[in-house]
């Protein structure tokens, strides 16, 4: 306990005072930052600009100044060093995310690449013997083809030769077993040998003339890549293309380390930057043989052709880390750190378009994998089966297909039973042959399909999203696509050569395309970027039009429930379409746009769907549509 | 005249100035605080409306701008086409109702802008509004 004089209340008291005056001067001091100087960049209130205000000109004017100074003026070494490690935190952290999803990219496409490598060397002797059907078949058109302006001796003989080896090549047996097998191989091999003796013969005769020796030389070299699948006759371990198959498994390159995210987290961002590089390079790699593999299966070609036919270009990107890390050593200013600061923000978002971009390419295989999936319980020849009868339905040669069942099967990620086989194949006229109707899932024709193109003419609305409840019933056209191209063609509408979007959907991507033929650029290829269309009718034109041209449209549509639908393509030249990376049409005739060209019933599943479209043009105009409606609608 | 004192009572300062001082900064801050408003602005001149309706600035508006180059941008740092579709397919999943504001240039490519709202209805993202010049928030 203690007293309290009069003395010391009164000291308590001016102590009190003393208190509110402090208060008062701190208050005032805040306001007048505030106001003035916009304290601390904290906020901003609203300053009418004042007509007269030398005060305040002069006072920005020194805070100018003042961070000029800080902006040039050298930190010391220590406090650098701890901003840049402070920075460098915050970028490393989700640097490793993205690095780690990198790394499961990787992984994941390394195990789809060895499946579908697998599935190669699994290749069935009637894959050999459609390959060979192909071939002497496109031997016995050009030799006609050769004939038909050259009426000689020499070229008619060609043509005898050629016609005689794909009589043979039709009459080949697919079952090994079989005792006419052996004995047509070598009859076909023996034609073969005496179509290249003759045209060496040509190239020798020193009388011949040079248009006889050009066309002798192309005939030779078609029939020396038949030779080579010839050679695959005399079994498994002689099939060149399973051959490439099992050494491609064996160069394998190393499964990606998986690195944990501590181990990430004590790399620098240069380093963790070179290691997201490398990632996408290898998965890029990994990819591109995915793809040459789904290629191979697709057009029956070898793997060799397949990779050739391939338009591949790495992707490209700047050595950041390089940067990144002589930077780091030249630090010495604010106006250093500054640039620093953005030069990371940069890396980092470089690191994410690489792993969006691989995602995209993991999302693709994916889907190479589905039909694989869908047939997983079929045997090799099965599976060869139910390819082929794809391709073949697909193709443009067949006006209305149902597809579903497949489609269906495919997006459920089901395998069909062992006892429900894909269907016999028999021999036919045909050269590549035909498949008689197989079990429930398998796509076959549909017929009553008829598309009155006047009323959907004037009756199509466009559409991206569909409902059960919607009010617009009927045929809807996709109004809206992100295009590409043009790429050059040659006047070929085979679609056999594969251009980049058919590897991967990338929006910000640039491509070399079709050389200019006119203007200050003649001769340069030209630059490509996908841009948006929007179409205001059912045809949709593709911009920068050219003859001789290959374009490319994507686009995504939505359905609230999984849904069969009735697909029309139509299209001037030729178009490839593909839904959810399964080929559903193929048409690849030389004609006009034509509303009901050929339809499909498609399934699409609930949610998003994918559709890509190759448009070939060899004309000069081009255009395309692509309509949906209920199969039920009347 | 003697003055009787209470001499069992304790010398006290007196806190009350510092509570009002103290008290006094925190709603200072607390103020000042909820004043800074990220606002994701990017560096454009945005197009005139006469019957444009005024909102009150929000922190849960999502922010796509383009700028006169076409160039994009996702709550005011730059972003590729890619990535625009990847943020806005995340988003119209997990928050359908999100409000978006387009901030665009006077310049900017209307293809481009069609495009975003394009995206953003296919997505199912319908709250979409354009930003338009404000004499009050532009003069500054």
């Amino acid at each position: 306990m203690t007293n309290t004089t009069i003395a010391d209340e009164i000291k308590s008291q001016h102590r009190g005072g003393w208190f509110i005056l402090i208060s008062l001067g701190i208050h005032l001091l805040i306001v007048g930052a505030m106001w003035q100087f916009e304290f601390l960049g904290v906020t901003k209130l609203d300053t009418q600009p004042m007509e007269e205000q030398p005060l305040r000109e002069i006072a920005i004017e020194r805070l100018k100044e003042k961070k000029e100074r800080q902006r040039t003026q050298q930190l010391p070494e220590e406090h650098v060093q701890k901003l840049v490690k402070e920075e460098e935190k915050h970028s490393v952290r989700d640097m490793v995310k993205m690095v780690q999803e990198l790394q499961e990219q990787n992984q994941e496409l390394e195990e789809i690449r060895e499946t579908k490598l697998k599935e190669i060397t699994e290749e069935p002797r009637e894959a050999v013997l459609d390959r060979i059907r192909q071939k002497t078949n496109e031997l016995m058109k050009r030799a006609v083809e050769i004939n038909k302006y050259k009426k000689d001796k020499t070229s008619n003989e060609f043509r005898q030769q050629a016609v005689k080896m794909n009589t043979t090549a039709r009459m080949m047996v697919a079952d090994e077993q079989d005792p006419r097998a052996e004995e047509r191989d070598e009859w076909i091999k023996n034609q073969t040998q005496e179509f290249k003796d003759m045209a060496n013969a040509v190239l020798e005769d020193k009388d011949a003339k040079r248009d006889e020796k050009r066309h002798a030389e192309e005939l030779l070299e078609m029939s020396n890549a038949l030779d080579e699948d010839l050679k695959s006759l005399e079994g498994q371990d002689q099939n060149s293309n399973i051959q490439q198959a099992q050494q491609m498994l064996a160069d394998a390159p190393q499964p990606t380390e998986q690195m944990s995210p501590e181990q990430l987290a004590q790399m620098p961002p240069e380093d963790l930057y070179d290691r997201a590089k490398a990632l996408e390079e290898k998965a890029d790699q990994t990819f591109t043989d995915i793809k040459t593999a789904e290629l191979s299966q697709q057009q029956n070609a070898t793997l060799q052709e397949a990779r050739q036919n391939l338009s591949h270009t790495p992707p490209q990107r700047p050595e950041m880390g390089k940067q990144l890390a002589e930077q780091k050593d030249t630090l010495k200013t604010r106006e250093d750190l500054k640039t620093f600061r953005k030069q990371l923000q940069d890396t980092v978002k470089k690191v994410d378009e690489m792993k969006v971009a691989t995602a995209d390419k993991v999302s693709q295989a994916q889907g190479m994998t589905k039909l694989s999936k869908a047939l997983g319980n079929q045997s090799p020849q099965q599976q060869y089966r139910a390819r082929a009868m794809m391709n073949k339905f697909a193709s443009g040669s067949q006006a209305n297909v149902d597809m579903s069942s497949i489609m269906r099967q495919m997006a459920m990620g089901m395998a069909t039973s062992t006892s429900a086989g894909m269907g016999d194949h028999r021999e036919t006229e045909g050269g590549a042959g035909t498949y008689s109707d197989p079990d429930d899932i398998a796509p076959k024709n549909i017929k009553g399909i008829n598309i009155p193109s006047s009323k959907v003419m004037a009756q199509a609305l466009p559409g991206q999203k569909f409902s059960k409840d919607s009010a617009r019933h009927g045929w809807l056209y996709l109004d809206t696509w992100y295009i590409i191209g043009p790429w050059e063609n040659h006047g070929k509408l085979d679609h056999r050569d594969i251009f980049p979007p058919e590897l991967s959907i990338d929006f910000d991507a640039e491509y070399l395309g079709k050389k200019q033929t006119r203007g200050p650029d003649k001769g340069q290829p030209m630059k490509l970027k996908w841009q948006f269309t929007q179409s205001g009718r059912i045809q949709v034109v593709p911009p920068n039009e050219r003859s001789n041209a290959v374009y490319y449209a994507y686009t995504e549509v939505h359905f609230d429930q999984n849904t069969d639908m009735l697909l029309a393509v139509a299209s001037d030249d030729s178009s490839k379409l593909w839904i959810n990376d399964l080929v559903v049409w193929d048409d690849k005739t030389h004609s006009d746009w034509r509303i009901g060209e050929g339809s499909r019933k498609v399934f699409f599943k609930k949610g998003y769907n994918k559709l890509l479209l190759r448009l070939e043009n060899r004309g000069s105009e081009t255009e395309f549509s692509v309509l949906i409606c209920p199969p039920t609608f009347k | 005249m003697r003055l009787k004192l209470d001499t069992d009572e304790d010398e006290e300062i007196s806190m009350g100035p510092l509570i009002d001082c103290v008290f006094l900064l925190l709603i200072f801050f607390l103020v000042a605080t909820m004043l800074k408003k990220d606002d994701y602005d990017i560096d454009i001149n945005p197009p005139i409306s006469e019957s444009a309706v005024k909102m009150p600035p929000r922190d849960d508006v999502l922010v796509i701008g383009i700028d006169n180059e076409g160039g994009f941008y996702w709550q005011g740092n730059a972003t590729t086409l890619n990535q625009l579709h990847d943020r806005l397919r995340d988003v119209a999943a997990s928050q359908p109702d999100r409000s978006i504001r387009l901030d665009v240039d006077q310049q900017t490519p209307f293809h481009r802008v069609v495009e975003v709202m394009n995206a953003c209805q296919f997505r199912g993202l319908k709250d979409v509004g354009i930003r338009t010049y404000d004499k009050h928030y532009n003069s500054r």
